[in-house]
Parts: C-alpha cells; sequence; structure tokens
C-alpha cells in the first residue's frame, strides 16, 4: 500500500478541514511528515498475517 | 543515602524526617540550576507532611517503611493544589487538582514525602525531555546530554541524588529510557497492575506509571508500596530460564548498549537467544494506537490552540487526530497477535534481555546519530527497543550498567505478565554480584 507524498499532503489538508483543526503554514509540512511516517507504518503491520480472526486487543487483558 | 537507610534512621529515631526533607529541598536549591530536573517544589507542604511522620515515630505509631523518605513526581502526577501541566503551556490554566494522584498518596501513605514536581516532554509524547516550555533537562552524568525522557525530570533528580525516588510514567519507554541514560534503575510494571488514577493520560491502552530508584533493593521497596499486592520474590531465581532478544534487538544499536547487554547475559548465563518475528511491526503498531489515542485526546484544544503547544508534539498529536480509524482498528488487532508471539517466547523462557536505548544520551539539541554508518533521527529511534515491549503490556525492569569514566546504558529484564517480584530479584542479585549498579555521578560527586 504505497502512498505518495501528494496523496498524504491532500488527505491531511482535506482530513484537517473535516475536523476543524487549522493548519497554519508552520504546522502543516510536519504534519504531512508525521502522516507519512504513519501510513508507512500502518502499511507494514497491514501486510502481516495475523492467520484468522484476530479481535482488537482487550483494554485491560495485558 | 538510600531510601532504605533513611527509613531506617527516622524510624529509630537517629535523624528525623524533617531533616532529611529540608536537607533534600536544600540539595534540590543548590543543584537544579545546572540540572533543571524540578519545575515546582513543595516545601510548606514536605516539611508538614515530615512533621507528621516525626510526631508518628514519636508517639510510637507506624510511620510507615518509607518513613521520611523523600521523592519527585513527574509533573504529570495530581498534587493537591497544584496545576497539572503535563509538561504544557495550554495546561497553565486549567484549576488546581483537588486532590492528589493515587501513587502519591499511597507511597505517602507509606510514609514517603513529596518535595517536588519535575520536568517531562510535553504530555510525555517524547525520549528526550528537551521541553520547548520549561527548557531541557540535563544528565547528571554529563550536562551537555539529554537525560532521556519523557520522565527526564525524575530520573536526573534521583541519578543527582536529589531524591533517592522518584515517580514518572511510561507508555512507549518514558521510564526505561530516561532510567538508561541516567544509570539508574526503574521499573514499567504489567499494564493495568498500578492506578493511573490522577496521572494525566497520553494513551490509555497502553500507559503505565512506576518508580525510579538508585539501588534495586530501594526500587523493590518503592514498587511494595504502590502495588497493593505484591510479595517479594522467595523462590530460586533459574538463571538459565533467561534469553537474549535477538533479530530486531541486535541491529542498529552502538558497541556500548551491545557490551552492557553482553555483561548482563554474562551475569545470568542466558546463552540462548529468542528472536521476536514481529518485534518491528510491534514497534510500528504501538506508533499508530500512541498517535491516534493522544490525537484524539487533545483534539478539541488542538483546533482552539495548536500554536501553544511543543512543535516537537503538536505536528504528531495533529497527525494523530487525523488519522484513518483503519489504522487504529488494525494496529490493535495486531496487538492481539503480538503477544501471542510474546507469550510463546515465555513458554521456554522466564525473562528475555535487550538493551533499553540503542545508544548512551546524545548532546542536547542533537537531531541525529550515525550508527552503522547510517545517519539515524534520535527522537523517534530513541525508544525503538522499548517500543515493541510497551505493546505487549508485560512487566520490564531496567537496570542500569556504568562503566567508569563512560556514559551509562540501561538493560531490559522483561517478563511475564505478573512477574514483577521474579525481575525485581534478578535486579538485586545482579546489583550484589556487581553486574549492574548506579555508581558515582562524576558532576555532583
Amino acid at each position: 500500500m504505497a502512498v505518495d507524498d501528494a496523496e498524504i499532503a491532500a488527505y491531511v489538508d482535506a482530513a484537517a478541514d473535516v475536523h476543524g483543526i487549522a493548519l497554519m503554514a508552520e504546522h502543516r509540512a510536519g504534519v504531512i511528515a508525521a502522516t507519512a511516517r504513519l501510513a508507512a507504518f500502518a502499511a507494514d503491520v497491514a501486510d502481516v498475517d495475523l492467520g484468522g480472526d484476530i479481535e482488537v486487543a482487550g483494554v485491560f487483558v495485558p | 543515602m538510600t531510601a532504605a537507610e533513611i527509613a531506617s534512621a527516622v524510624r529509630s529515631g537517629t535523624t528525623s524526617a524533617r531533616a532529611v526533607v529540608a536537607e533534600a529541598l536544600a540539595r534540590i536549591a543548590a543543584a537544579d540550576g545546572e540540572l533543571n530536573a524540578f519545575t515546582a517544589t513543595f516545601a510548606e507542604r514536605a516539611l508538614a507532611r515530615a512533621d507528621a511522620v516525626d510526631a508518628a515515630v514519636a508517639n510510637g505509631t507506624e510511620p510507615g517503611p518509607l518513613a521520611g523518605v523523600p521523592f519527585a513526581a513527574k509533573n504529570l502526577f495530581d498534587v493537591a493544589g497544584v496545576v497539572t501541566r503535563a509538561g504544557a503551556k495550554v495546561t497553565a490554566s486549567d484549576p488546581p487538582a483537588t486532590r492528589d494522584a493515587e501513587a502519591i498518596a499511597t507511597l505517602e501513605r507509606h510514609g514517603a514525602v513529596l518535595v517536588g514536581a519535575t520536568n517531562m516532554d510535553e504530555f510525555a509524547y517524547g525520549f528526550v525531555t528537551e521541553n520547548a516550555h520549561d527548557g531541557a533537562t540535563h544528565n547528571p552524568h554529563d550536562l551537555t546530554r539529554i537525560a532521556g525522557g519523557s520522565s527526564g525530570g525524575s530520573a536526573a533528580a534521583v541519578a543527582a541524588e536529589l531524591v533517592p525516588l522518584a515517580l514518572a510514567s511510561d507508555t512507549n519507554g518514558s521510564i526505561r529510557v530516561p532510567a538508561a541514560l541516567c544509570g539508574i534503575f526503574g521499573i514499567r510494571p504489567t499494564y493495568g497492575t498500578l492506578s493511573c488514577h490522577g496521572a494525566y493520560p497520553f494513551v490509555n491502552s497502553l500507559d503505565t506509571i512506576g518508580p525510579f530508584a538508585r539501588t534495586a533493593a530501594d526500587l523493590t521497596a518503592a514498587y511494595a508500596a504502590l502495588a497493593p499486592h505484591f510479595t517479594a520474590h522467595t523462590g530460586t531465581l533459574a538463571r538459565s530460564r533467561c534469553a537474549r532478544l535477538g533479530g530486531y534487538f541486535d541491529d542498529g544499536l552502538l558497541a556500548e548498549a551491545r557490551g552492557a547487554v553482553d555483561a548482563v547475559c554474562a551475569a545470568l548465563g542466558a546463552n540462548a537467544v529468542v528472536k521476536l518475528a514481529h518485534a518491528r511491526q510491534a514497534r510500528e503498531a504501538a506508533f499508530i494506537i500512541t498517535a491516534a489515542e493522544a490525537g484524539e485526546l487533545h483534539a478539541a484544544r488542538l483546533r482552539e490552540r495548536a500554536g501553544d503547544y511543543d512543535p516537537a508534539t503538536r505536528d504528531r498529536l495533529i497527525a494523530g487526530a487525523l488519522m484513518p480509524a483503519a489504522w487504529y482498528v488494525r494496529a490493535q488487532r495486531f496487538r492481539s497477535f503480538f503477544r501471542s508471539e510474546i507469550a510463546a517466547a515465555f513458554a521456554s523462557h522466564d525473562v528475555l534481555i535487550a538493551a533499553a536505548t540503542p545508544y548512551p544520551a546524545t548532546a542536547i539539541g542533537a537531531r541525529t546519530i550515525v550508527i552503522d554508518g547510517i545517519e539515524t533521527e534520535i527522537r523517534p529511534n530513541v525508544g525503538v527497543f522499548t517500543q515493541p515491549i510497551t505493546l505487549a503490556g508485560v512487566p520490564v525492569v531496567t537496570v542500569p550498567v556504568v562503566e567508569r569514566g563512560a556514559l551509562p546504558v540501561g538493560v531490559q529484564l522483561i517478563g511475564r505478565p505478573g512477574s514483577e517480584s521474579i525481575l525485581l530479584a534478578l535486579a538485586e542479585d545482579l546489583e550484589r554480584r556487581g553486574a549492574t549498579g548506579a555508581g558515582a555521578v562524576p558532576v555532583f560527586a
């Protein structure tokens, strides 16, 4: 699931608008970079074969 | 003096809690200009509390096992009558806390005395304690270097012997990293074991709290006070059931960190090597869960006051607030999967061993470090070995390895859920045999 920088930037701008968070010029590049890192990590986690019906971890079960 | 020595002296009447607390406050006043470990001290409250301990001793009332022991708390813990800052500017106008955090109240019920609040990364979102509002905390072993984070103030205060104990929190490594870089002991308990009530939340499904100490025995004493059902380990320590974590945990670390792991493994006879096949993804999942939960927690304030956040945390919080839900849910499903993976490793071993950080403390303000010829960002990678373990929710004791003339490094002793007593007993055993220990702090010697 490769996502290019332009797609990330477009997503960040649109999502910030939806969430009512005004991205100031000095924030925008950092937010896009942080989102790109998360996207790369999410893609790597998504590639793991969880091997069946794995449920979300219970918060209070270590 | 250690916490054990102080408590013994106060309980026997050899010294008074007031004298001990007054001395701690004087040490803080003298040294903290250089360290910047504290953001507040509570002299009036502390001396009043010390007087109550002394009165108990005089009356023949049980003063508690930590009688008169001064301690500090990361400034995300509620202190009655004080605004809980959590290292932030946006919290400064919040109303003061109406009661003490559960952990502070518990330590004081056991006789300890809170003397101050300590510096941290804003909202605990960092590994360096270079706070844009409160400044950087300096490492007592080398004042030009970071103390680690996010509980850097608490760790530096203990390492510099300003207080023998301090409270901290660990979401992704915020106890384990500063313990390692400041050369002291710290424990991240099994997730859910210690109450986080009154501690400013960061990532609810990963947050834990725990103490720092300069000796393993003091760490055990502090943990025993905090944990409601703790009993010390009295059985045989099966060193042969300790294994080194290889693969992911054996890559990208400097010789100092590798050498510390070698030394601890040798002392424990840990010859076996275990690999967690999905450690990299475990770190990534912890990263995703952290961003999502912290971003959601701060979304309302980010809409109004994003400019008042520390730039080092702001952009990541906004990214987390905007993250697709599917990434978060997948990360939480992966978490279940990874718990099974680490449980399988514990089928044949009781304790897993890994470096706490890939390198010793870096220079304050440094952004990158070269490892194996590759320039690596410092801030996101200091916790590269603590974050995967976070995801499993298992307990970890970090033990310091301090060579004369060198910066300290730390080693994680990782156990099954609920095995804190074994880990603490191993730490005490290692300390007795000289394989670990806080050592002297040259700057403040």
